[in-house]
């Protein structure tokens, strides 16, 4: 309850554990300040996040057992931000990786105090950002919609698209290329026709 | 001992060597790596047919799967089974229809696959079995047909991927297989497909044979002890090495005795001044590339220089180097390895393509390139721009273009003072092939040799030995014809792409290289005009902040070259250019056919006179004095006949065309030529024409070698040559020291190995972990059960590594089709994998949301594996990705999004493939077994007797969706629909509005993406 008071709601609140922490000092973008929290930072109201470092768990594998234990279901969110600081990754990483799983908390990794601060900032700042930028919402221009339809197709580039779209004039005109027309296109090889070609008249799926 | 014979019977046809190679496999499996163009086709039909004529005896039993095949491949090794036994074509014919056929690969469309298929594994084939040609089994045949398949057929084409799921789903087993034949050995890894089919028939199956091919030498020079790595991963112990200078086949294609010689002559053409030009231009700004490289420090310089600059290799020499330290190289370095590729290309381009396609190619290239482009920027970039359009018109004062013209007409239109003049520039092969055809027709080669038409010219060699094949008696497969009946097609133009053979073809039809160019150029300046018409002002949006750098820099450039102060200077089409090219386009459009003919006319002069010149050099291997001189001959030999229409007409009669893409290598036994023009050089279709020689000694062939002067074309064909010698060298090297395990030995520990490996207590060693699993195993509930050691794992994703590496560490995999999900590690733990590049693509995409979104709808714990590549460096991205700012577009950014909007979401971020292994393992320990049925049925939604819709294995078109989903006005609720209403994105775009409508349930949606699939696309170049 201490903490709950504490919390600036337009800042990312640090617990006192985390006095010197190269971390700190590459947050930039958003605010932060010192808060009585039981987690080490706390991103809004719905999101929180434990820093490990691998280093440190190295030496005191015990340590974010407990912590995460401590942390319980308080936020909707929350993150075990773990800063990879050693060479061989591979065994301590496995351990925290099944902690993470096995406690539900969701593992990030960052390779630099630079990357962990990042990760907090924007944790922060799209704490009410809606998901569009990752459903494949594109710009609205025509180009940009042709280029991000076409391009699903591996290998095909903006150049390619805007021979394609300069030679068949539509959209619709792309898909119902015939094989030999897309090789007519200069700069787009075999493989690309085939890719193409598949990809506009094979069916999208087929019962057997 | 009638088998051998039988077997001796099929090998006659085989020149020695290629027998050798048989003999030599069928002793002892083996790895066999020949050099490219000797004739692997024909080896592996030979292997096939033997295997095919073993079945007929009812006794024998056992499969034979060729595995590993691409499709050009499997098309070319049923065309040589036919041609071996014309009798198995027949045969399935009876059995089934269309699919027999040795289609090419074109022609194959999936559509057609599927009847034919299903017809295929309808006839039950049991008992002794009818010779019938390899069928293949591809995920478009239901499991139980392939079930019958494995059973009935004597050899089979599979899917590396179908192969391995029905070996775990024990549709067909070990030891139905008679042997596995694995060509494109270069690509088998341990945890290959490949290497994980051969493990699982190795593993109980050890008399059936494992035989392996490659033809592509070089690709065992990348990594380290590679050869032996392929070796180890399919059990074989030997390796055959079949270079071209072995001792055997140089013996097989050097000529007989009493054989004819096979003539080269070598065409040695220059490139036109402009093309010079352009050349020189784009290596000076690979050069400043390189030094751009070098200047970044983490990259050896030492070995690029320019020499190697323009080969394929060398872009890709700059990533492997990269490679390791990609995420820390600099987002302009990056770009300068992007722009090397780029300009290697068009390199290429500049020697592949007619000037009007290179300058539209060019162009496009130029609006497609955004701003962080090197090259573009470059002085010299501005050079090419304007010597490529300088190759198809000029910009002239009208006057001067008046007096140029001498037409009247276009004086008086040009309002602007400029006007458009074609330049049209041809390239100097075409006219070169014209006139070896045209020679070759008037020395009456290509005429039939009854028709009284008796050459009384005295030619060379050539025409004495003509009528050596007239002789009677010689065998037919010397391809001799009777002296009634002239050679069907006596020359065969051999070029790189297709296109280039459309061209050619219509360079040697009626109007010549000038009446294709004309044309081109027509729909050039049509199609520009167009653009500018419609789009004046609102420019497309994309590559705008390009375009305005490019302007500035353009300024720059031209400053520079202060020289240049012609309106068209900077690159870039002026005012006056637009002006211009718009009044030759409404010219065009008018019906005026004598101004058409006029500029033929001329455009044909300036190529006669002021034109490509050609400077030919003889070098045939005899080199006698009339092939030297053989050149000349054909630069006389074209003066005056040049422009008869008649003449030109009948050009194309004798002559037939292949383009190396198509890849149907066949074409010189279907054509059987006299003579080859090699218009682009192909070391591997030489190696094959000195095969197809080495067959019939008794036939004159004469070979023409064109390739431009000082141009990378040559020096690639030699350095290729070259290379393959070398890496054959440290081959055989390597051969006599390599120290390999029994196979089989090898497989016994490694059984062994994954047995330990998969004991529990090896987890509970791991502090942390263990206490907790013991702490846990004290309550006693499950130290009874058995250890759970089964994944579910979907189909697709036996593709990739994943499941082999897992089934080598002695977990049990299930492949299944799943809706949700890649791998199920228990009725709670849904797993879906992303490497990096899937991970970016499908946030692009929005294809992870929708995992993430399904995942956490149907199971407790969603997970998503990122997977890193185990050979480079474990970081997400370098310290250079880390801007000031945060970013919209970067993987933090998208990653946070996607773990806040889905807080249930978990990551494992794995190193490699193996530690991927070893967490799914220690995830499974306490854990109940996935339920495959269950699995393979979530979320699928429910058909209407309330049974979930699963209709057996559905085949996904994965890209297409995806496609589809990116559609403006597609929603998730309205896809499925659509994929109902139109079974392939090439129909949807032929829907109506209307049917749209119904489709989509939605008015606005459907007209939002009836309208954007039929708007225009805005004009982008210049």
């Amino acid at each position: 309850e201490t903490g709950q008071h504490q919390v600036d709601p337009y800042a990312v609140t640090v617990s006192r554990r985390q006095e010197g922490n190269p971390v700190l000092k590459h947050i930039r973008n958003v605010r932060w300040r010192y808060g009585d929290i039981v987690p080490d930072y706390q991103m809004g109201l719905n999101a929180c996040a434990l820093f490990l470092s691998l280093r440190f768990h190295l030496l005191k594998p015990e340590y974010i057992h407990g912590r995460v234990k401590e942390l319980q279901k308080a936020f909707r969110s929350r993150i075990l931000l773990c800063h990879v600081d050693v060479e061989d990754v591979v065994n301590p990483l496995a351990q925290v990786t099944r902690i993470a799983i096995l406690n539900d908390v969701t593992l990030i990794c960052a390779w630099s105090p630079q990357e962990c601060a990042r990760y907090l900032e924007t944790y922060k700042a799209y704490e009410n950002k809606p998901a569009d930028n990752i459903r494949g919402r594109t710009d609205e221009d025509y180009l940009s919609r042709l280029q991000a339809a076409m391009t699903c197709v591996r290998g095909v580039n903006r150049t390619d698209v805007l021979t394609m779209g300069a030679t068949f004039k539509s959209a619709a005109g792309i898909m119902q290329a015939s094989l030999d027309d897309l090789a007519a296109c200069p700069g787009i090889g075999p493989t690309k026709v085939r890719r193409l070609h598949d990809t506009f008249h094979v069916p999208f799926r087929r019962t057997l | 001992m009638g088998d051998e014979e039988k077997a001796e019977d099929m090998c006659a046809d085989l020149l020695p060597f290629q027998r050798r190679i048989i003999q030599d496999m069928i002793e002892e499996d083996g790895l066999c790596i020949m050099a490219a163009g000797l004739g692997w086709q024909r080896i592996l039909a030979v292997m096939l047919q033997l295997q095919i004529e073993r079945r007929r005896n009812p006794k024998e039993r056992g499969v034979v799967l060729l595995l590993g095949c691409t499709d050009w491949q499997r098309t070319m090794i049923k065309r040589e089974l036919h041609r071996l036994d014309p009798a198995l074509h027949r045969a399935r014919k009876v059995a089934v229809a269309p699919d027999a056929l040795p289609l090419p690969a074109d022609a194959n469309t999936p559509a057609d696959g599927v009847l034919t298929a299903s017809a295929t594994y309808l006839d039950p084939g049991a008992g002794g079995l009818e010779p019938e040609m390899p069928v293949d089994v591809t995920n478009e045949i239901p499991a139980a047909g392939r079930i019958e398949l494995y059973r009935g057929r004597a050899c089979l084409f599979v899917t590396t991927r179908i192969l391995v799921v029905d070996m775990l789903n024990s549709r067909v087993l070990p030891n139905q297989i008679a042997g596995m034949v694995i060509m494109n050995a270069h690509r088998v890894t341990e945890t290959s497909g490949e290497g994980f089919a051969a493990r699982l028939y190795r593993s109980s199956n050890r008399k059936g044979y494992l035989r392996a091919f490659s033809d592509q030498p070089t690709s065992f020079s990348h990594g380290f002890a590679k050869v032996e790595k392929v070796m180890r991963a399919l059990y074989i112990k030997s390796v055959y090495l079949w270079p071209r200078f072995e001792a055997h086949v140089k013996d097989c294609l050097k000529a007989s005795e009493e054989g004819l010689q096979l003539e080269v002559i070598e065409l040695a053409l220059q490139m036109t001044p402009a093309m010079t030009a352009i050349y020189d231009a784009i290596a000076d700004i690979m050069d400043s590339c390189i030094k751009e490289l070098r200047r970044s420090n983490k990259i050896d310089t030492t070995e690029l220089s320019l020499d190697h600059g323009l080969f394929k290799s060398f872009d890709e020499h700059v990533r492997r180097q990269l490679e390791a330290v990609w995420h820390t190289v600099s987002p302009r370095t990056k770009q300068v390895v992007a722009d090397l590729k780029t300009l290697r290309e068009l390199a290429e381009y500049l020697l592949h393509f007619d000037a009007v396609t290179f300058l539209t190619y060019l162009e496009t290239l130029r609006a497609g390139e955004g701003i962080s482009s090197f090259w573009l920027f470059h002085d010299a970039a501005h050079l090419i721009l304007d010597e490529a359009k300088r190759r198809v018109y000029e910009v002239m004062n009208s006057k001067k273009a008046s007096e140029a013209a001498g037409s009247k007409r276009k004086a008086q239109e040009a309002t602007s003072g400029f006007a458009i003049e074609p330049v049209l520039e041809e390239l100097p092969k075409w006219r070169m092939v014209c006139k070896i055809v045209q020679e070759l027709q008037s020395e009456g080669m290509l005429t039939e040799p009854n028709n009284g038409h008796v050459k009384d010219e005295p030619v060379d060699l050539t025409h004495g030995d003509l009528n050596a094949i007239d002789l009677p008696g010689l065998p037919p497969p010397s391809g001799a014809t009777p002296s009634s009946k002239p050679p069907s097609a006596p020359v065969l133009i051999v070029a790189q792409e297709a296109r280039t053979i459309t061209q050619l073809r219509d360079c040697l039809a009626k109007g010549g290289p000038e009446g294709l160019l004309r044309r081109l150029y027509e729909e050039y300046v049509l199609r520009r005009a167009a653009g500018k018409g419609k789009g004046k002002g609102d420019l497309p949006r994309w590559g705008s902040s390009g375009r305005a750098g490019g302007r500035g820099r353009a300024a720059r450039g031209s400053g520079s070259r202060s020289k240049a102060s012609d309106a068209h200077g900077t690159g870039r089409p002026s005012a006056q250019e637009d002006e211009a090219m718009l009044q030759e386009a409404k010219q065009l459009l008018q019906p005026n056919g004598s101004d058409q003919h006029q500029m033929a006319a001329k455009a044909a002069k300036k190529g006669s006179q002021g034109g490509p010149s050609s400077r030919g050099r003889g070098r045939g291997r005899k080199a006698s004095a009339s092939r030297a001189e053989s050149p000349e001959r054909v630069q006389a030999a074209t003066g005056p006949a040049d422009r008869e229409a008649s003449e030109e007409e009948a050009l194309t009669h004798f002559v037939r065309f292949y383009n190396l893409e198509s890849k149907e290598e066949g074409v010189l036994w279907d054509v059987k030529p006299s003579y080859i023009i090699m218009y682009d050089p192909d070391m591997a279709f030489i190696r094959q024409i000195e095969v197809f020689k080495a067959e019939q000694p008794l036939r004159p062939l004469r070979v023409y070698h064109l390739h431009y002067e000082d141009s990378q074309e040559s020096d690639k064909f030699t350095a290729a040559v070259s290379r393959e010698v070398t890496i054959f060298q440290d081959l055989i090297r390597q051969k006599e020291f390599m120290v390999l395990p029994d196979p089989i030995q090898a497989l016994d520990q490694a059984k062994k190995a994954g047995a330990s490996l998969m004991h529990p207590d090896a987890l509970a060693a791991l502090p942390g972990v263990g206490q907790n699993a013991i702490t846990r195993r004290a309550g006693g509930r499950l130290s009874n059960k058995p250890q759970p050691t089964c994944i579910v794992i979907d189909v697709r994703e036996f593709m990739g590594s994943l499941p082999a590496v897992l089934h080598q560490q002695g977990l049990q995999v299930v492949p299944v089709t799943l809706e949700v999900g890649d791998y199920i590690l228990s009725p709670d733990v849904c797993v879906e994998r992303k490497s990096l590049s899937d991970l970016r693509q499908s946030f692009i995409s929005g294809r992870l949301y929708n995992q993430a979104e399904a995942m956490s709808k149907y199971y407790k714990v969603p997970t998503l594996l990122i997977e890193f590549d185990g050979d480079k460096e474990f970081v997400l991205h370098g310290p250079s990705d880390i801007t000031e700012d945060i970013k919209a577009d970067s993987l933090i950014s998208k990653l946070v999004l996607l773990t806040l909007h889905f807080p249930r979401l978990r990551v494992i971020w794995s190193r490699s493939l193996h530690s991927t292994a070893d967490i799914f393992r220690s995830l499974k320990t306490n854990q109940e077994d996935p339920d495959a049925l269950v699995a393979a049925t979530t979320g699928i939604p429910v058909g209407p007797d309330g049974m979930p819709d699963t209709g057996a294995e559905a085949v996904v078109n994965q890209s297409a969706v995806d496609v589809l989903r990116r559609l403006p006005g597609v929603s998730d609720a309205n896809y499925r629909g659509l994929m109902h209403a139109a079974p392939s994105l090439a129909q949807l775009a032929a829907l109506s509005l209307t049917q749209l409508e119904a489709a989509m349930e939605g008015r606005q949606a459907a007209k939002k993406l009836h309208d954007w699939l039929h708007a225009p696309v805005p004009h982008l170049a210049a």
